[in-house]
C-alpha cells in the first residue's frame, strides 16, 4: 500500500463508488425496504467516499485516503445481500462488514496511517481474520433454499433447519468475537488519547471520538440482540435502533474527519496572529511560548544555531539536545537560510501529519528570525554610525581647542613679543631716524589689529571660557556680545564637555542667526536638564520664516545634535519668531 | 616701582621685563609657574604682580587661583592679571572683594607701552584697572530701554573711563575737560544710574561694572 494508484484513478474512485452505493441501494429499494432506510444506509458510505477522497487528494502518500474510500466501498456490499437473485446475495452477505475492520484500522493508524503499535496491528489483524473466517463459514454453510430440494421431504427440511440453526449460531459467536474486538478497539483509542499531546489532539481528536462512538456503536448493538423480548414488533424497533445507531455512529468517523480538517484551517489561520505577535513585540510573549500556542505542542522547543559550530542553544544559551531522526517521540523541523540551519524547531512527531500548518509556522519563524537579525544588524550598524559621528565631533572639538591653544600660547605669545620689540625699536630709533617712528607705529597699529583679529578667530573655534567655566558662564558671554537683548535661564552646572560644547553651539549659531536674519527686538535662551534630557532652546520675537536648509548652520548642529543621539527642531512660521530646540541626551 | 613677573611664556616675559626696565620699572624677579611666584614674592615683597591666567600645569585659570590666594597671603600687593581672552565673569570675581589694587588686561595691551605702564603704576597705587574691551563688551550688550539710554554722550565717555578705573585727573585729561566737569559728570551719572556716590575710584569701578553687568 505504499505505493499509491495514479491520480486518473484516484479521481475515478469517487463516481465509482457512488455508483457502486447507489447501485446496491437502488436494490434494496427494489426489494421492498422502507425508503428512510435505504436514505440512512446510504449516507455513511458516502461521506467515507468524499471524506477519502479529500484525505488521498491532500496527501496521495498517506494511507488514510484509501482506507477511507476502501471503506466506503465495503460499507456498500452487504447491502447487495437485497438482490433477490441468491448467488449474489449470498456472496454478499458473506462479505458484508469489512468497513468493521477498516474502520478500526483507519482508526488506530490515524493520523500517520501506519499501525504505530503492536496492539493495534494485533487487533487489527485479527478483525481481518475473524471476519475471513466468518466469510469462508458463510460461503461454506449458507445456500440458497433452493438448493436443498423438496423442502416438504422431512429430512430434507431437517438438514436445512439444522443448518439454519447452525449459521444462526455462528453468527452468534462471531457478533460475540467482533463486539469483544470493539472493546479492545475503545480501549486504545482511550488509550492513544491519554498518551497525545495538545497537538495529537487537536489533529486525531475528533477521529478518535468518532472512532470511540463507532466501536461502542458495534457493541451496543450487538447487546441489543440480548434483549429479551417476544414481541416481534419490539424486535423489529430494536433492529431499527441498531441500524441507526450504526449509521450514525460510523458517520462520526468521516464527520470527526472534517472537524479535524477545519480545525488544521483554523490553526493556520492562527499563523496570522503568529506573525502579528511576533511582529508587534520580539521578546514578550517569547518566540517559543508564540510558536508552541499556534501549534499546539507546549513540548515545542526553539533551538538556535550558533554561528559556526554545529550546536543548538535555547534563547538563554543553554545547549539543546536536537533529538535523533527515528526518535519516535520528537520530531525535528529544520528552518534554513541560504542552505544553512539558522533554527530547529523540536516538537511533537504528530505535528508531521499536519505539514501545511508546520510550513506556514515554520515559515513565520523564518521570517521573525530573519526580521530579528536585519534589525539587530541595523541597530548595530546604527548604533556604530552614530558612536563614529560621536567620535568624529569629539575629535572635531578637541582638533579646534588644540588650534585654539597653539594660536594663544603660539602665535599670540610671539605677536605680542613682537609688539614690545617694536615698543623697544620706537624708543630707541626716535633720534638716528626721523621717518621710522611714524613706521614703527603703523607697524605696531597693524600688529593690534592682527592680535585683535586672532582673538576673535581663537574664540570663534572654541571658546576657553566653555572649557574654564562651564555652559552657563560660556552662554552668558555670548549673551554679553548679542546686539539683540538676550534674556537666560541658564543652570550653573558642569556638564560633560561633548554635550556642553554641542550645547554651546547652538546657542552661538542661533544667536547669530537671530543677529543677522530675525530682525528681532528680543531672544531667550532656555537650557534646562529634565529627566535625563538636555533642553537647549532659543527664542526670538522676529519675523520667522527661517529655511532650516539655509546654509550650513543649521545643518551641522542637526549633525551635531544628532551624534549625540539627540534631536534638532527648528520652528519658524513666518511672522512668528523663530525657536530652535534641541534634546539632548545626558547622563 | 618693584614689580614681579609670571609667565611661562619666556620670551614674553623677558621682552617684557626688559620694557618694563626701560620705563623705569625695578623688575625684581620672575617666575614661569605658581609656586615659583610665591616663592618670589616672599623673597622680594614688590609692589605689583603682573601675572598671566595661563600658567601650567593646565594652563587654564592658575593665574586667577594665585590672584586669590595672593590677595588673602600677601594682601599688600598689587596684582595685574593679563589674559589672552576678555571674560567679563573674571573681572567682577577679582575686584568684587578687594577692587584696590587689583586689575584685568587683556595682554595685546602691551603693545601701547606707555597706557601699560600707566596701567602697572595704577595698580601700584591701590588704584583699579579693568581693560577697555571689558567695559565696552558691557556697554554694548543690547539692553532693554533703561537709564543707560539717559545718559548724554559726553556721560558715556566718562562712564566708560570710570568704569576701566580711571580717576576724574585722569579721565578730565583723557578727555580734555577740567576736573570739576568730570566731577559733576560722575555725580549726574551716578544718580542717573541710581548709584551711591562714591569716595574711592576703586569702590566706583565695582559698583558701576555690577551696574553694568544686572541691567
Amino acid at each position: 500500500m505504499t505505493t499509491t494508484l495514479p491520480r486518473p484513478a484516484r479521481l475515478a474512485l469517487l463516481p465509482l463508488g457512488i455508483a457502486f452505493g447507489l447501485g446496491a441501494e437502488v436494490a434494496r429499494l427494489a426489494a421492498g425496504w422502507p425508503l428512510v432506510w435505504v436514505v440512512a444506509d446510504l449516507l455513511p458510505g458516502i461521506a467515507f467516499l468524499v471524506c477519502g477522497h479529500i484525505a488521498w487528494q491532500r496527501r496521495p502518500e498517506n494511507r488514510v485516503g484509501p482506507l477511507m474510500v476502501a471503506i466506503g466501498f465495503a460499507w456498500y456490499v452487504g447491502t447487495y445481500g437485497a438482490i433477490v437473485e441468491p448467488a449474489i446475495s449470498e456472496t454478499a452477505h458473506a462479505f458484508q462488514g469489512y468497513y468493521d475492520a477498516l474502520l478500526a484500522w483507519l482508526i488506530l493508524a490515524y493520523p500517520s496511517g501506519r499501525l504505530a503499535s503492536r496492539s493495534s496491528r494485533a487487533v487489527v489483524t485479527m478483525f481481518f481474520a475473524v471476519l475471513a473466517v466468518r466469510t469462508a463459514f458463510r460461503l461454506a454453510i449458507i445456500r440458497p433454499s433452493t438448493e436443498y430440494g423438496d423442502l416438504t421431504d422431512p429430512a430434507v427440511a431437517d438438514r436445512y433447519v439444522a443448518d439454519v440453526a447452525l449459521r444462526a449460531d455462528g453468527d452468534a459467536v462471531f457478533s460475540a468475537i467482533i463486539a469483544l474486538l470493539a472493546i479492545a478497539v475503545v480501549v486504545l483509542v482511550i488509550g492513544r488519547w491519554h498518551d497525545q499531546t495538545a497537538a495529537g489532539r487537536r489533529v486525531a481528536g475528533p477521529i478518535l471520538l468518532g472512532g470511540l462512538a463507532f466501536a461502542i456503536g458495534i457493541v451496543v448493538e450487538y447487546a441489543t440482540g440480548f434483549v429479551p423480548t417476544t414481541n416481534i414488533l419490539d424486535r423489529i424497533a430494536l433492529d431499527d435502533l441498531g441500524l441507526y445507531l450504526t449509521v450514525a455512529t460510523t458517520t462520526l468517523v468521516p464527520i470527526g474527519f472534517l472537524v479535524g480538517l477545519t480545525r488544521a484551517r483554523i490553526a493556520r489561520g492562527g499563523v496570522a496572529d503568529l506573525v502579528l505577535q511576533l511582529e508587534s513585540k520580539p521578546d514578550q510573549p517569547t518566540l517559543r511560548e508564540v510558536l508552541a500556542k499556534a501549534l499546539g505542542d507546549p513540548s515545542l522547543e526553539v533551538a538556535y544555531a550558533v554561528p559556526g559550530t554545529a550546536d543548538f542553544v535555547d534563547v538563554d544559551g543553554r545547549t539543546l539536545e536536537v533529538p535523533e531522526a527515528a526518535d519516535p517521540k520528537r520530531a525535528v523541523t529544520r528552518l534554513e537560510r541560504d542552505g544553512a540551519t539558522i533554527a530547529l524547531l523540536i516538537h511533537d512527531p504528530v505535528l508531521m501529519e499536519q505539514p501545511e500548518l508546520l510550513g506556514s509556522v515554520s515559515a513565520a519563524t523564518r521570517l521573525a528570525l530573519d526580521n530579528e537579525r536585519l534589525q539587530a544588524e541595523v541597530r548595530a550598524q546604527l548604533e556604530e554610525v552614530r558612536a563614529s559621528r560621536a567620535r568624529i565631533v569629539a575629535a572635531g572639538d578637541a582638533e579646534r581647542r588644540r588650534v585654539e591653544r597653539d594660536l594663544h600660547d603660539g602665535a599670540q605669545q610671539r605677536l605680542v613679543t613682537l609688539a614690545l620689540a617694536l615698543q623697544l625699536a620706537q624708543s630707541q630709533a626716535g633720534r638716528s631716524e626721523p621717518g621710522l617712528p611714524a613706521t614703527l607705529d603703523r607697524a605696531t597699529n597693524e600688529l593690534e589689529l592682527a592680535l585683535g583679529e586672532l582673538r576673535e578667530l581663537a574664540r570663534g573655534l572654541h571658546p576657553t571660557v566653555l572649557v574654564e567655566d562651564g555652559l552657563g558662564a560660556a552662554v552668558e558671554s555670548l549673551a554679553d556680545r548679542s546686539p539683540v537683548p538676550v534674556r537666560l535661564i541658564v543652570p550653573d552646572t558642569r556638564f560633560a564637555p561633548d554635550l556642553e560644547a554641542t550645547a554651546y553651539f547652538i546657542v552661538a549659531e542661533a544667536l547669530t542667526n537671530v543677529a543677522k536674519y530675525a530682525q528681532a527686538t528680543q531672544a531667550r535662551v532656555d537650557i534646562e536638564r529634565r529627566d535625563g534630557v538636555l533642553m537647549v532652546e532659543v527664542v526670538d520675537d522676529g519675523v520667522g520664516g527661517a529655511d532650516p536648509g539655509r546654509g550650513s548652520g543649521i545643518r551641522g548642529l542637526d549633525d551635531r545634535v544628532a551624534a549625540a543621539g539627540g534631536r534638532l527642531t527648528l520652528t519658524s512660521r513666518p511672522g512668528e519668531g523663530t525657536t530652535i530646540r534641541a534634546d539632548i541626551p545626558c547622563a | 616701582m618693584r614689580v614681579v613677573l609670571a609667565d611661562d611664556a619666556v620670551l614674553l616675559r623677558e621682552a617684557l621685563a626688559a620694557a618694563l626696565a626701560a620705563a623705569g620699572f625695578d623688575v625684581v624677579g620672575q617666575a614661569g609657574e605658581v609656586e615659583g611666584l610665591f616663592d618670589v614674592l616672599a623673597a622680594t615683597n614688590p609692589d605689583v604682580a603682573i601675572i598671566d591666567v595661563r600658567m601650567p600645569p593646565t594652563r587654564t585659570t592658575e593665574g586667577l587661583d594665585a590672584a586669590v590666594r595672593i590677595r588673602a597671603e600677601r594682601p599688600g600687593i598689587g596684582i595685574l592679571i593679563l589674559s589672552s581672552v576678555v571674560e567679563t565673569r573674571h573681572v567682577l570675581n577679582l575686584l568684587r572683594d578687594a577692587p584696590e589694587g587689583m586689575g584685568y588686561l587683556l595682554k595685546d595691551r602691551v603693545t601701547d607701552l606707555a597706557e601699560f605702564t600707566d596701567a602697572v603704576r595704577r595698580i601700584g597705587s591701590g588704584g583699579s584697572v579693568v581693560d577697555p574691551e571689558v567695559v565696552s563688551t558691557l556697554l554694548g550688550r543690547a539692553r532693554p530701554r533703561g537709564p543707560l539710554d539717559d545718559l548724554t554722550p559726553r556721560e558715556r565717555d566718562v562712564l566708560e573711563l570710570m568704569a576701566e578705573g580711571r580717576s576724574n585727573v585722569a579721565i578730565a585729561n583723557r578727555l580734555g575737560l577740567t576736573e570739576k566737569t568730570v566731577e559733576g559728570n560722575v555725580r549726574v551719572i551716578l544718580s542717573k544710574l541710581g548709584l551711591e556716590p562714591a569716595a574711592e575710584d576703586h569702590r566706583r569701578v565695582l559698583a558701576v561694572l555690577t551696574y553694568l553687568r544686572g541691567a
